[in-house]
């Protein structure tokens, strides 16, 4: 699956977008990206206390997660995870 | 009389007659200021029915109790007047520093009645007040202009103006001030340039005095650290500006492209983004008066034939001159957007008409021979020539001057025009984002985003994430994002500051800063009276149910791709319960008891 990083994660991440191998949940994502990306990563990025982090903007082809199955989501090898941290304009 | 100043100018052109009154003190409770005041001022002398390019339409310039404090953004002034575009009340809001600097004359608002013989401006050095020419600026460029009028009067003074576009009555000229800023939409340049008032020259070197000096500084740091800490005004805006939206937009699948006709999503997306400008571009971030966001963009196209400097675009005309017109050149739409800027021209209205006649040009209605080239989508040269010319009414551009519906309708497609109530329809695919699409339909000056940002719920999830594909509970968003906005833009302060403050920080600041007691429940209340003045105003200049409504493409072409393909928008599923909810009756009409309730029995004729 492609996994697209935007705005200020790109700092963190270096890269706008990777090719993951499959895995079975967004759960399990979040985590191979906080273990790939590492610290200082971990407190500001996607997950706080195991659960989505409040402040990340998570889309799975283009679905907010909230309308999913949230971290449960059930994540296929020709998905597009799209990841924004909270931003907003006009 | 705190925060107020208490004062307003009275500009009669035709006579040269310059009297400054009493501030109605009542009003300004009740309307707070700018938009609010301003439509107030303006719906108390003029008949709706009034032609807006005639001599009976005024035309005010309105600042709030905020305006010019140390409130949040508190930078905004409001310019009021019939619009030659939509034949509805327009209000369009501008940033910077010429609001701020009114107030420090020692004035809360301007009205200009009448039309001037010859041209003129307006010269304000605190109370010095006079009509001078400008026969000598008529023709000059928004930065000529202005430097032209500092320079005969103070380097410190602050000006209003309009460019070429205004002058030549374009029916989306904007007003401009501090160079960059812009009361954007709704032609509202048109009318000043009708009356022959070229430009406001400020400067102002009194204060501005707040009831509870302390109290006000208590919950201006207050307010002020809940910007600081929130993602959206404390980092996002800042580093990225509007244009960060392009991304999310696009992967959300509600980003129009090519006149809303493709899929939502676009292709060279990134090539366009707020990430690629200010990768590119950008010079430095800037923000207005009192403004700890900073969102403006400060940008340089260094070489090539875009080459320019200037600022913007904002993610509105980024989008607008980009997926609207297919057109992937970021320093292409940068060129077109900083002539905007420096000719006068609405930096949404303009791009969104170049694309209706570019698919008025694919799908073979308006002829090679009339656009004088080609005009497929992707035209990136096209966007920045077509704007320049629209401002001189040159050639194609006489037709684009009269906005996107009257150019569709001459072509006999007015269905191709991206509009509500002829103003077009900024940057969310209401198909794929279903509460924006009522918020588009009910605004009362047409198409705009800015008057109910539901995309801040439905997309960000700012307060609190909703389904934007769902239409339950829409109505009721709508009606509250709707009568807040209207409180903020009467307030003086930015909408910006409503992704990280909401109604008890307005009251607070407005109640600490007037010395009127000001609740949550009278913020929201005079935002719906305000909301309801424009209605009754709408009403009676012709308007109707039949006016709110989306153009049919929405309900009719279901998105070709990306998440939302299939997809159309059905406002029928919304819009009875938005009349209900509003004390409405079915026809979109304010009930007595309604109007009794917000004291507006003077509107109803």
């Amino acid at each position: 699956m492609v996994v697209k990083f935007f705005a200020t994660f790109r700092k963190i991440t270096k890269e706008k977008e990777i090719v993951v191998e499959a895995v079975p949940t967004l759960r399990d994502l979040l985590e191979l990206l906080v273990l790939r990306y590492g610290q200082p990563a971990n407190d500001n990025f996607l997950l706080r206390e195991g659960q989505l982090h409040p402040d990340v903007i998570l889309l799975v082809n283009g679905r907010a997660v909230e309308h999913l199955q949230g971290l449960d989501t059930r994540l296929a090898s020709d998905d597009v995870v799209s990841i924004f941290p909270r931003i907003a304009g006009g | 009389m705190y925060a107020w100043q208490g004062k307003i100018i009275r500009v009669n052109l035709t006579t040269g007659i310059i009297a400054v009154e009493a501030l109605p003190i009542e009003d300004a409770k009740n309307y707070i200021g700018a938009r609010g005041l301003g439509t107030k001022l303006f719906m108390d002398k003029v008949a709706p029915d009034v032609e807006p390019f005639s001599e009976a339409n005024h035309l005010v310039f309105a600042t709030g109790p905020l305006t010019g404090t140390l409130a949040t953004s508190g930078g905004r002034y409001n310019v009021v007047t019939k619009s030659p575009l939509t034949g509805t009340i327009a209000a369009s809001n501008s940033g910077g520093y010429f609001g701020s600097e009114l107030k420090y004359a020692g004035y809360d608002a301007i009205v200009f009645e009448g039309k001037a013989s010859k041209p003129v401006y307006l010269s304000i050095l605190d109370d010095q007040v006079e009509l001078k020419s400008a026969e000598h600026l008529w023709g000059k460029d928004v930065p000529t202009t202005t430097d032209m009028l500092k320079e005969a009067t103070d380097k410190d003074a602050r000006v209003a103006c309009i460019g070429p576009a205004g002058e030549n009555l374009v029916k989306i000229a904007c007003v401009l001030n501090d160079y960059h800023r812009a009361a954007g939409r709704s032609g509202v340049g048109a009318v000043m340039g009708y009356k022959n008032l070229k430009a406001i020259v400020v400067r102002g070197t009194k204060g501005i005095k707040v009831a509870k000096p302390q109290a006000f500084m208590d919950t201006i740091i207050d307010s002020r650290t809940k910007l600081r800490e929130h993602p959206v005004t404390g980092q996002g805006l800042g580093l990225y500006g509007t244009a960060i939206l392009v991304n999310i937009l696009d992967q959300t699948g509600a980003l129009p492209v090519n006149n809303f006709r493709d899929s939502g999503t676009f292709p060279a997306a990134e090539q366009v983004s707020g990430e690629a400008l200010a990768e590119k571009y950008l010079v430095r971030q800037r923000g207005c008066f009192g403004c700890t966001i900073g969102c403006g963009r400060i940008t340089k196209v260094a070489e090539g034939k875009f080459q320019g400097f200037g600022e913007g675009p904002e993610y509105e005309a980024a989008w607008a001159y980009g997926p609207d017109c297919g057109v992937d050149n970021l320093a292409a739409i940068i060129k077109a957007n900083h002539i905007c800027n420096e000719l006068g021209i609405d930096a949404i209205s303009m791009p969104t008409t170049i694309a209706c006649a570019m698919e008025l040009y694919e799908k073979g209605y308006l002829p090679q021979q009339e656009a004088g080239m080609e005009l497929n989508f992707g035209n990136a040269e096209a966007i920045v020539e077509l704007t320049r010319m629209t401002a001189y009414r040159q050639g194609l551009g006489d037709l684009l001057a009269e906005g996107s519906y009257r150019l569709a309708e001459r072509y006999g497609h007015p269905e191709l025009s991206m509009s509500v109530k002829k103003q077009e329809m900024p940057a969310y695919d209401p198909r794929g984002v279903k509460g924006i699409g009522l918020n588009y339909a009910t605004s009362n000056r047409g198409g705009c985003h800015v008057r109910g940002y539901t995309i801040s719920p439905e997309v960000l999830g700012v307060p609190e994430k909703l389904d934007n594909l769902a239409y339950d509970g829409k109505a009721g968003w709508v009606k509250i994002f709707q009568d807040l906005t209207a409180a903020v833009d009467a307030s003086g302060i930015c909408l910006f500051c409503t992704f990280g403050i909401g109604a008890p920080e307005l009251a607070n600041q407005l109640s600490t800063a007037t010395g009127v007691e000001y609740t949550v429940d009278d913020v929201l209340k005079a935002g719906e009276r305000i909301w309801n003045m424009e209605k009754l105003f709408n009403i009676q200049a012709g308007l109707g149910k039949k006016d709110d409504v989306l153009p049919p493409r929405l309900s009719q072409e279901p998105m070709k791709a990306g998440p939302n393909a299939g997809q159309v928008h059905d406002l029928d599923k919304m819009i009875s319960e938005y009349y209900s909810l509003r004390g409405w009756d079915e026809n979109g009409i304010p009930s007595p008891d309604k109007v009794k309730e917000l004291g507006l029995g003077a509107f109803v004729s």
